[in-house]
C-alpha cells in the first residue's frame, strides 16, 4: 500500500466565516499526533524484527497481523494508532508469546476455502 | 454548587429473596414478544481501519443463518454504522485482503475512481487534497458510499440501519455519535447532517473545504480547523455537542467510547476524559450526551493485557470483567455521575475491526467480534421500530448491555413503592420515606451463545464448576445502590476530579456511598425452563426508602465470588489481565492462545467467552415532595421537544 501523503499538510485553510485562504507554512493542525516519519520508522523497525522469526512462527503471524493494521492506520493518517500497532508487533516478537506445539496447526480458512457445513 | 445533601438509606429488608410472589409466577407464564431489541452502534469497515467492506459488515451483523461464503450471521435487530472520522484510502465496497474472503481483495480509491460498483460511482476525491489525491474524507464517504450502502442493505434485510460515526473528538479520544435527521433509507433520504457533523467537529478531519455548491463555494462554512487539542479542543468538542443539541436534540447522540483507554485528560494533547468532561457534555447536550460506552475489542486480551484494546496506561490499567474501570468499579466515575442524578447511562458495542490473525469467516478471534456475536445492546421494542426508536431507547436509559449472551432480550428490571406503578431503568420512582420498595428482576439465560468452543470454561474449572463455553450460565446478580447528592455546578468543588492513567486510576472514588446492596445467587432465584432451552430466572426483593434520593442498578456474571484471578471476595471483577494467570488445559483449547512454558493461557477469545457480564441501567428513587432529579428534568425536556418537533421520517425503515 502506498503511504499517505499526509492530508494535514493542506494547501488551504478555511477560517471562521467561510473564506478559503492559504494556510501558513508549517501550520500544524494536529500537534498531538505523532508524525508520519515516526510512524514509518517504527513500522520499519518492527517489520525488520518480525522478519528475524521463521516464516510460519506463530509470533511472526501475530506480529505481521499487527503490522498490517499499523499500515492501514498509517494510510488513513492515524499515526498514533500506527505507533501503537507497531509497538504491539515489537512486543510480540520480543516476548514470543505464541508457539505451536509439535503437530499443532492454526485452524484458519484460506481465501479459497469454504468452511465445512 | 451542591444540592442539599440528605442521605437516603436504601435499607436492606429482611428475607424476601427467592420469595417470588404468585403474581410474579403468573407473569412468567404470560406469552409476549421480547420487550427489547438488540443492536450495535460502534463498528468499522474498510472506509477507515476495519477489515471488511461496509456491506459485508452489515450483512454478517443483521442477517440470520450462515453467510454465503461461510461464517455465522448474528441477526441483530438494528445496526448503527459507527466508523471513524478523518479519511481513508481504501474503497469500502471491498474487503481487505487480510479478511480472507473469496474473491475480495483490497482496493484503494485511486484504483476504482470512475467505476460504478454496487450502483455507486465515485468520480472524484473531494475537499482539500494534495496534488495526487489518495484519500477520501469521511464526510464524503458518509454521504456517497456508506449511506447508499445503508439504503441498499435496508431494502435487503428489512432491519433498522443507521449511518453513525465514531467521532475522533477534539481534545479527547473517541465518542460514538449519530445524527439521524434526514436519514430515511427506505425512502432514500440522505446522511448530510451526519456528514456535516463529521466535517465540522472531527479532530482527524481537517479538510478545509467540504462539499461545494454549483459555483464551487463551500456549503458548510465556518469550520474551526485550529482548536483540536487539549483544553481548546475540549471546548470545540462541547461546541459539537451544542450543535447537536441546538439542531437535532432528539435525533442525535454523543456517547464517549472506550473512554478510559487513552488515559486521563491531557490539557495539551488529545487523550482521555475526566469526569468533568462528561459533565460538560451532559450540560451542553442534556438530550444528546447521555452516557458512556464500554470498550469493545473483547478478544484482544493477552498475557500483558489488551482486552478491550486497553493497555496498562488506560485509566485503571486495563479492563475489569470486560468493562472499563469507570463503569466496573463500585463508586467509580459512572457512580459519580449517577450520584448527581444525571441522565447518564452505559452501553456496549463491538468496536468490530477484524478478527486479528484470523479472517472474517473464521470462528476464532484474536481481535474483535462481529456485531451481535459477543456484545448486544438492548433498547425497548416499539411498534413501529425505527431509527428514532433506537435513540429514544438509548436516551431513556431503559436499556441494558450483555456480553456473550449471558442473558437474553427479555430482561425485566423494575421497582415500585406501596402505591403506584412499576418504574423501569432510567425512570424515577417517587416514594415516601420509610415506604417499602419492591424490586423485581426476571431474566432469561439462553441455551447457548455464539462461542465456537464447547470445552469447559477454564476460569470456572478453578472453582470446580464444569460449564461449556458455549452454554452461558448465570452465577449471581449484584444490586448496586448509591445515594444522589445533587448536581454539581461547573467550577464548584468536586466538579473536576484529578484523574490518573494506569492502575492508580482504579483507586479514585467518585461516589463513596455506592455499595453492592444485595447479591442474589442463581440458586436463590425462581427458575423455569423454557421450551426452547433457555432458563427463565427471577427474584423479588425489597428495600426501604430513606429520606433522600438514590439509585439502584444491576449487573450479573457467570463468575462466582472470589474466583481466583477473576473476582475479588465481594464479587467485583479483577483486572482482566489476571485471567491470563489461568491455564487452558482442555485438549480442545485452541492453538492461538498465548503460551508460557508450553502452557496455554486464558487469553483472546477464550478469555472473552469465559468472563461474562451484563449491566442494567439504574432505576432512580426520590422522596415524595423533593425536587425532581436532573434525569427527570432532562426526560421532560425530551418530551417537550418531542411535542414541538416533527418526528424523523414517517416512512423510515421499520423492523419487519
Amino acid at each position: 500500500m502506498r503511504p499517505l501523503q499526509r492530508l494535514i499538510v493542506v494547501p488551504a485553510c478555511l477560517l471562521l466565516g467561510g473564506t478559503v485562504t492559504p494556510c501558513k507554512a508549517g501550520t500544524d493542525l494536529s500537534r498531538a499526533e505523532p508524525t508520519k516519519e515516526e510512524c514509518f520508522s517504527a513500522l520499519e523497525k518492527a517489520r525488520t524484527l518480525a522478519a528475524t522469526l521463521p516464516t510460519g512462527h506463530l509470533s511472526r503471524i501475530f506480529a505481521e497481523s499487527h503490522l498490517h493494521q499499523a499500515m492501514i492506520e498509517a494510510n488513513n493518517g492515524e499515526f498514533d494508532e500506527c505507533l501503537e500497532w507497531s509497538e504491539r508487533a515489537t512486543v510480540e516478537v520480543n516476548e514470543l508469546k505464541h508457539t505451536l506445539q509439535p503437530g499443532e496447526t492454526l485452524k484458519m480458512l484460506r481465501p479459497d476455502e469454504e468452511p465445512r457445513r | 454548587m451542591h444540592s442539599p445533601v440528605k442521605v437516603m438509606l436504601l435499607a436492606a429488608a429482611s428475607a424476601s429473596l427467592g420469595l417470588a410472589s404468585t403474581a410474579a409466577a403468573e407473569d412468567l407464564d404470560r406469552p409476549e414478544p421480547n420487550p427489547y431489541l438488540a443492536g450495535d452502534m460502534h463498528n468499522h469497515n474498510t472506509c477507515t481501519d476495519g477489515s471488511v467492506s461496509a456491506g459485508y459488515a452489515i450483512d454478517r451483523s443483521v442477517a440470520s443463518g450462515t453467510a454465503a461464503a461461510g461464517g455465522n450471521n448474528f441477526n441483530l435487530d438494528w445496526f448503527t454504522l459507527g466508523n471513524h472520522g478523518g479519511s481513508g484510502n481504501r474503497d469500502c465496497r471491498f474487503s481487505d485482503t487480510s479478511a480472507n474472503l473469496p474473491g475480495d481483495t483490497t482496493k484503494t480509491w485511486t484504483q476504482t475512481l470512475g467505476q460504478t460498483i454496487d450502483g455507486i460511482t465515485i468520480s472524484k476525491l473531494k475537499g482539500t487534497q494534495p496534488a495526487t489525491p489518495t484519500n477520501m474524507w469521511r464526510w464524503q464517504s458518509i454521504q456517497e458510499v456508506e449511506y447508499p450502502i445503508i439504503v441498499n442493505r435496508t431494502a435487503q434485510h428489512k432491519k433498522v440501519l443507521i449511518e453513525g460515526l465514531e467521532w475522533i473528538v477534539p481534545g479527547h479520544e473517541h465518542t460514538d455519535a449519530a445524527v439521524i435527521a434526514g436519514q430515511n433509507p427506505r425512502g432514500k433520504g440522505n446522511a448530510d447532517n451526519m456528514a456535516q457533523f463529521e466535517f465540522r467537529f472531527d479532530r482527524a478531519d481537517n479538510d478545509a473545504i467540504g462539499p461545494v455548491d454549483s459555483s464551487n463555494n463551500p456549503i458548510w462554512t465556518g469550520k474551526d480547523n485550529i482548536n483540536n487539542n487539549g483544553v481548546a479542543g475540549h471546548q470545540k468538542a462541547v461546541s459539537g455537542i451544542q450543535w447537536m443539541q441546538t439542531n437535532f436534540p432528539l435525533q442525535s447522540y454523543a456517547v464517549p467510547t472506550h473512554s478510559e483507554r487513552a488515559g486521563a485528560f491531557n490539557p495539551n494533547g488529545s487523550n482521555g476524559y475526566n469526569i468533568e468532561h462528561f459533565r460538560d457534555f451532559n450540560n451542553a447536550g442534556p438530550t444528546v450526551a447521555f452516557g458512556i460506552e464500554s470498550p469493545g475489542h473483547f478478544a484482544q486480551g493477552s498475557p500483558s493485557g489488551g482486552a478491550g484494546g486497553y493497555g496498562n496506561g488506560a485509566v485503571g490499567g486495563g479492563t475489569y470483567g470486560m468493562s472499563g474501570v469507570y463503569t466496573a468499579k463500585i463508586g467509580g466515575l459512572w457512580d459519580g455521575l449517577l450520584g448527581e442524578g444525571r441522565n447518564f447511562f452505559i452501553y456496549v458495542s463491538s468496536d468490530w475491526h477484524s478478527r486479528g490473525i484470523f479472517g472474517a469467516r473464521d470462528s476464532a478471534s484474536t481481535g474483535d467480534f462481529i456485531p451481535g456475536e459477543y456484545t448486544r445492546l438492548y433498547v425497548p421494542r416499539t411498534e413501529p421500530f425505527r431509527a428514532q426508536s433506537v435513540i429514544d431507547g438509548m436516551r431513556s436509559g431503559n436499556s441494558y448491555s450483555v456480553n456473550g449472551d449471558l442473558i437474553g432480550p427479555d430482561l425485566r428490571f423494575r421497582a415500585r413503592g406501596q402505591r403506584g406503578g412499576w418504574k423501569s431503568m432510567g425512570e424515577t420512582l417517587v416514594v415516601r420515606p420509610g415506604e417499602q420498595i419492591t424490586l423485581e428482576m426476571e431474566i432469561s439465560v439462553p441455551a447457548k451463545n455464539n462461542s465456537p468452543y464447547t470445552f469447559d470454561n477454564p476460569l470456572l474449572l478453578q472453582v470446580g464448576k464444569k460449564q461449556p463455553l458455549n452454554v452461558p450460565s448465570l452465577d449471581h446478580v449484584d444490586l448496586i445502590t448509591g445515594q444522589i447528592t445533587g448536581v454539581i455546578a461547573p467550577g464548584s468543588p468536586g466538579y473536576a476530579v484529578p484523574n490518573a492513567g494506569g492502575v492508580a486510576g482504579a483507586s479514585i472514588v467518585y461516589n463513596p456511598t455506592t455499595v453492592i446492596a444485595r447479591q442474589i445467587h442463581a440458586n436463590d432465584m425462581k427458575v423455569q425452563k423454557n421450551d426452547h432451552g433457555s432458563t427463565r430466572m427471577s427474584f423479588t426483593t425489597t428495600f426501604t426508602a430513606g429520606n433522600s434520593p438514590a439509585y439502584i442498578r444491576a449487573r450479573g456474571t457467570n463468575i462466582p465470588i472470589a474466583t481466583p484471578h477473576v473476582t475479588d471476595s465481594s464479587g467485583n471483577p479483577l483486572l482482566d489481565v489476571n485471567n491470563a494467570l489461568v491455564t487452558c488445559t482442555d485438549p480442545a483449547c485452541p492453538s492461538h492462545l498465548a503460551t508460557v512454558n508450553n502452557l496455554k493461557l486464558v487469553t483472546f477469545d477464550v478469555q472473552a467467552w469465559s468472563n461474562l457480564w451484563f449491566y442494567a441501567n439504574p432505576i432512580f428513587v426520590r422522596p415524595e415532595g423533593s425536587p425532581k432529579l436532573l434525569v427527570e428534568r432532562n426526560a421532560e425536556l425530551a418530551q417537550q421537544l418531542a411535542g414541538t418537533q416533527r418526528p424523523n421520517g414517517d416512512d423510515e425503515p421499520e423492523r419487519e
